[in-house]
């Protein structure tokens, strides 16, 4: 399946979050870690709703998680 | 493996066994001249009333004994069965292929009828329709959960 347009930072996110576990943002957001993972390698577009969730956990805006890749 | 991935080769598992039980019960067992005669409509509906209530009990049966098996034996938390947004979005897909299926299915066995094929045959397109749209649901969800989408 081809990478979806949505591009985003979650993992280097996590990663400068103390190397903050899929498991734990997937607990934070209220996911699963399959989702978690799935948004990460940009297969699966989130909704508004669960990206406005993972920015607010990162504490930062949603254009500093995701971005729009037009291929 | 996620814990839907798992519901959906249980649910193979359980179509497999009753769409089986049913061709083995009525072509094996009562065999296509049971349901001739002046009769053969209530027959009909009664091994299809049939596949139906005992398919779904057998269905919720194994998927609830599972479950429970789960909790019991590997300590699953409620956590373990959560259905997220990606999750709903894989049923929406899968139950739209198969609901395209379902109505080839109804259109085909009303096609039957006007060719003129008995009753029997007419329902048993539409039992394969049945099944059918069971196989397009559960190979979607399969499709969809393997490619991580």
């Amino acid at each position: 399946m081809k990478k979806l347009p949505i591009a985003n930072e979650i993992r280097r996110l996590r990663f400068e979050r103390g190397e903050m576990t899929q498991k734990d943002l997937a607990g934070r957001v209220g996911v699963t870690r399959h989702t978690i993972m799935a948004v990460e390698n940009a297969k699966y577009s989130p909704t508004l709703e669960l990206a406005f969730r993972i920015a607010a956990v990162f504490e930062v805006e949603i254009g500093a998680v995701f971005s729009y890749e037009p291929t | 493996m996620n814990a839907q991935l798992k519901s959906t080769y249980l649910y193979v598992f359980t179509a497999i066994v009753i769409f089986s039980v049913y061709a083995w019960w009525v072509f094996g067992v009562l065999g296509v001249a049971h349901f001739t005669g002046p009769d053969d409509l209530v027959r009909i509906g009664r091994a299809i009333f049939s596949l139906i209530v005992f398919g779904y009990a057998f269905e919720i049966a194994v998927v609830l004994g599972a479950a429970l098996l789960g909790v019991k034996l590997f300590k699953r938390t409620a956590g373990d069965f959560v259905v997220d947004e990606r999750d709903r979005q894989i049923l929406y897909r899968s139950l739209h292929h198969s609901h395209l299926v379902l109505c080839t299915g109804v259109f085909a066995s009303v096609g039957a009828l006007a060719l003129g094929w008995g009753a029997f045959w007419a329902f048993n397109v539409l039992v394969l329709g049945f099944l059918l749209s069971v196989v397009a649901e559960l190979a979607t969800k399969l499709y969809l959960y393997a490619q991580g989408a």
